[in-house]
């Protein structure tokens, strides 16, 4: 039998020996060599702080006493590893993409960044977490106690809890609290649990071993002796059976030591991939041997012995010394990895979500004022690990010790698992709102309580009468048989009534109250986090001062961490010097950066301080809160844009119609060219030939056949010339020869050329008065469009006795000439038409090729005038609209 | 993919079936009940397959879900080291 001392000198020598893996690492992580440190085996083994000591002792008492049953605690993980793409991907998306700090963080930041829900959570936690830690404490304490037993049998138990308590409240403040990390992560702490997790595995594994092929002789041997002991049939509770695997389930995700090591731990998603067979298989190791050690124990040892020590006991008995210190090194491992951890996560709530605040609150506006708040934040966090300790070792000496170290396990796991419906919620359900969530976690929390933390602390906290007969004499309201469902196992009976009502009250609150924007900003962010991994636009920038934030960041981040972090925003804003702008983006980084020490809200309200603007603009609001606005917006848009689209298809229509006339126009045009130039062509062949061929033509025919031959090709040549012309002035090559006239002038000159050689002259009346107007502009080219109307109204007014009146004004800037004839006019049809090229009134009084009108507005366009059709005057009318002489004007 | 998804239905379905077996010896029928080495037996080797499988898939699936992302925090580690 090892002696007490000996026991004492290897404990501290163990601890020593995690010390420098957790200073190693520590470093490691500090020179960047973290690659080693970021391995999913790491990850892997530091989620076995799940197997605590009550995993470690606890198990092989549980067999012990009701079979198979204690693996149920193992197969709960095992599903929600097995799960992972559902669920634990999704939360260790949004907690790396948030920087969240601990559950409570968590479900503060979903719902709207609440420290009411912040606070809540840490005080469930903090209490749910007491027997945990107790039991912990409960478990060295046997421990020692067993080994103790020869050097002083009448060991005082309670001074022993305090010390075992003082001592893993200094390891984990040594440990967890060293520095306050950036990111609340910490490389040495999880090395040291994985060391631990591997110490335990391997003494389990070798108990385990020694009782099977030890003691046992054989895998057969182990079996029968099993299947002969009292736990030899299968009689576990269907019941409990589900329960207990839903609970430790619902724990495994909720407790906040396995969000610390899970979430925010967590340095790569890709290592859940690993975890999610490893860690399975961690748990099947660890519980492989549980039931074997549980039977040959209930075989071997007297009636007396306390199974949940077997796994120490079994060695004893058998004078196996150095397997009972491995042993009990592996026990101690599971407890002090837990209590590390589990007051790391609780503390950095405590200090996040409850201490913060109020030293905040009583700084007055404390946010801006310099000075470094690390060292407030740090010694918060001691204080809470002492806190934690001594609540743990006070529940254990209330509760008396002597409650099975399973019962207290779950008492816990049920009181953690109240967050689920909340936590579930906030993931998967955007209309979960603050209300509903704080509704459940209170009813549950309170239900747990009352059904059962206060009757598993024994008779005296709860009067025997309202276990008995219910509270104030109600049946219905007895603590273990609510609403007269009596008969159930106290643990079902809570569970089911505390899980239901907590969900009812959270889906019922949440569907009555209506969340506000910052809620539903982060419950978009939450449940839609792998399609936008960005956080919510959150700042204001405008008030905010940059000096001020750095003050601010520095004693929360520490002086260099805090300058790096704004130098490296300035030079990605592309700024030179060390500040950045307070860009909303930039404050939102910040934001995240200060979450990493304080926690959400808190940094939230920091910022809050400095920024002084509230975080939601207004398009946030137009965008998330009014959905329906959005919906109306939307359909008004659709509405202009479907009558934009009735207004251009009625003008692609018209303009498909008048495509479609001038296709029509152009190809009577090109009959009517080929006819025009057939025409000439063939008379000028016909008379070539007869001049060729007839023999003993008279000078007097040959002169007529070569005039003939000679007009024809006149006429070819104007045709040939008016396509040239109209050619070279739609391309802009026309050069205008710009000169001073008047009117009257270039009106007699194209009068006289327009009606040289007409058969039949038509009356031209004019008002010589009106054209001393004075222009500026190419005449020559004027004339031109003055001869080509002219002469239209000669060809084409089918009056009796024709008549062309000419009028011209100047009206502002611009000269007016109309020309009206009193025929019968251009059919309506046609008007739209006669500008066009090639376009023909009539096919009979072809006179030229239909290109005049087009020559001449496409001079009048040159000339900076117009020409148009007026309509109503009686017969053909144009107006042709040119620009007055500016200088003739002046004077 | 979705072999990845239903694997938890799967394990819940195998850890339900106890639930099924009697938990005392039944007179009227002679059925005795279920020895614990038997219990014992399914129980882990149900588990161990579950393990199995999800090593199988979560090998045959990696590279899916390219969403994934690096550790976002190793360029602080690094400015920390220049700095």
């Amino acid at each position: 039998m090892a002696s007490f001392n000996t026991l004492i000198a290897v404990c501290i020598a163990y601890v020593a020996f995690l010390f420098i893996v957790a200073f190693i690492a520590d470093r490691m992580a500090m020179h960047g060599r973290n690659r080693w440190l970021q391995s999913p085996v790491i990850y892997t083994l530091s989620l076995s702080i799940y197997c605590t000591a009550w995993t470690f002792y606890g198990a092989v008492g549980n067999a012990a006493r009701s079979g198979l049953e204690f693996v149920t605690i193992y197969l709960g993980p095992t599903l929600v590893m097995l799960g992972w793409w559902w669920g634990l991907r999704k939360l260790v998306r949004i907690g790396r993409s948030q920087r969240v700090t601990s559950i409570a963080d968590l479900l503060s930041s979903r719902y709207g960044k609440s420290n009411v829900l912040a606070i809540s959570v840490t005080v469930l936690a903090v209490i749910g977490m007491t027997p945990y830690i107790a039991l912990q404490l409960q478990s060295i304490n046997l421990s020692f106690q067993i080994f103790a037993e020869a050097v002083d049998p009448d060991a005082d138990a309670l001074g022993s809890v305090f010390w075992i308590s003082a001592g893993l409240a200094v390891f984990a403040i040594l440990f967890g609290t060293r520095n306050l990390d950036a990111n609340e992560r910490h490389h040495g702490v999880i090395t040291a649990v994985a060391v631990e997790a591997v110490v335990k595995l391997v003494a389990l594994l070798a108990v385990g071993a020694f009782v099977v092929w030890g003691v046992a002789g054989g895998i057969g041997e182990t079996f029968a002796r099993i299947d002969a002991s009292q736990i030899g049939t299968w009689s576990t509770d269907g019941t409990r059976w589900a329960t207990l695997t839903f609970l430790a389930g619902a724990a495994f995700v909720c407790l906040p030591r396995m969000f610390q090591v899970m979430v925010v731990e967590n340095d790569d998603e890709r290592h859940l991939r690993t975890a999610a067979w490893a860690f399975p298989l961690y748990l099947m190791l660890i519980s492989l041997f549980v039931l074997p050690i549980a039977a040959i124990g209930l075989d071997l040892m007297p009636d007396g012995a306390n199974p949940d020590l077997y796994v120490l006991s079994i060695p004893l008995s058998q004078n196996e010394t150095g397997l009972a210190m491995l042993a009990f090194l592996g026990g101690f491992s599971s407890a002090t990895s837990m209590v590390i951890v589990a007051a790391l996560a609780l503390s950095t709530m405590v200090s996040n979500h409850i201490v913060m605040p109020i030293w905040l609150a009583l700084q007055g506006d404390g946010a801006s004022v310099s000075g470094d708040v690390r060292h407030v934040v740090l010694l918060a966090r001691r204080v809470a690990i002492a806190v934690i300790m001594v609540l743990g070792a006070i529940y254990y000496q209330i509760s008396g010790g002597g409650a099975a170290l399973a019962s207290i396990g779950l008492i816990a796991f049920a009181g953690i698992a109240q967050i689920l419906p909340a936590l579930v919620g906030g993931l998967y359900w955007r209309g979960a709102t603050r209300s509903g969530a704080l509704a459940g976690l209170s009813l549950g929390f309170v239900l747990w309580l009352y059904t059962l933390f206060l009757p598993g602390l024994g008779v005296g906290v709860l009067p025997a009468s309202v276990i008995e007969a219910g509270l104030l004499g109600i049946g219905w309201l007895r603590p273990q048989a609510l609403f007269g469902s009596a008969g159930l196992d106290p643990l079902v009976h809570s569970v089911l009534w505390g899980l239901t009502l907590n969900t009812l009250a959270f889906v019922a609150v949440s569907l009555l109250t209506f969340p506000s924007p910052l809620e539903r900003l982060q419950g978009a962010q939450f449940v839609n986090v792998f399609n936008h991994s960005a956080g919510p636009r959150g700042w204001v920038g405008s008030l905010a001062q940059t000096e001020d934030l750095l003050v601010m960041s520095q004693r929360i981040l520490g002086g260099n961490q805090a300058q790096a972090l704004f130098v490296r925003e300035a030079r990605e804003q592309g700024l030179k010097g060390h500040l950045p702008e307070p860009t909303p983006a930039f404050l939102q980084t910040l934001e995240r950066e200060l979450s990493g020490s304080v926690g959400s809200a808190t940094a939230h309200a920091m910022v809050g301080q400095i920024v002084g603007r509230s975080s939601v603009s207004v398009q946030d609001l137009m965008a998330v809160a009014d959905e329906s606005a959005q919906i109306l917006e939307y359909s008004s848009q659709l509405e202009a844009k479907s009558a934009e689209l009735v207004r251009t298809a009625r003008q692609l229509r018209e303009a498909n119609e008048k495509l479609t006339q001038i296709s029509l126009q152009k190809d009577a045009f090109l009959s009517q060219v080929s006819h025009e130039l057939r025409t000439p062509m063939t008379s000028i062949r016909a008379f070539s030939e007869i001049l060729r061929d007839t023999d003993g033509l008279g000078a007097i025919e040959n002169t007529r056949y070569a005039a003939i031959i000679h007009d024809e090709s006149l006429r070819l040549t104007r045709l040939l010339d008016d396509l040239l012309d109209l050619s070279v002035l739609e391309n802009g090559q026309v050069s205008l020869n710009l000169r001073d006239g008047r009117l009257g002038d270039v009106l007699d000159q194209a009068i006289s050329t327009a009606l040289t050689g007409a058969e039949r002259r038509i009356e031209v009346q004019r008002s010589r008065m009106d054209e001393t107007l004075a222009i500026h502009t190419d005449l020559d080219r004027l004339s031109q469009v003055f001869i080509n109307v002219i002469s239209n109204a000669q060809k084409y007014c089918n009056a009796e006795e024709p008549v062309l009146r000419i009028t011209a004004r100047a009206v502002g800037g611009t000269v007016l000439v109309d020309f009206v004839d009193n025929g019968s006019g251009i059919p309506t049809d046609a008007q739209k038409m006669v500008f066009e090229k090639f376009a023909r009134v009539s096919a009979e009084k072809a006179g030229g090729a239909g290109l005049g009108l087009a020559i001449c507005r496409e001079i009048m366009q040159r000339l900076d005038g117009d020409i148009q059709y007026l309509k109503g005057q009686g017969g053909a009318a144009f107006r042709v609209t040119l620009p007055c002489a500016e200088t003739m004007a002046a004077q | 993919m979705d072999a990845v998804r239903i694997l938890p239905v799967f394990g819940l379905l195998l850890f339900t079936v106890p639930l099924l077996w009697p938990t005392a010896p039944d007179e009227t029928t002679g059925t005795g009940s279920i020895a614990m080495s038997v219990a014992l037996s399914y129980i882990f080797l149900a588990w161990l397959m579950l393990i199995a499988l999800a090593l199988v898939l979560g090998r045959a699936t990696r590279g899916m879900g390219a969403d994934v992302t690096q550790s976002d925090d190793r360029p602080e580690v690094r400015s920390e080291d220049s700095g």
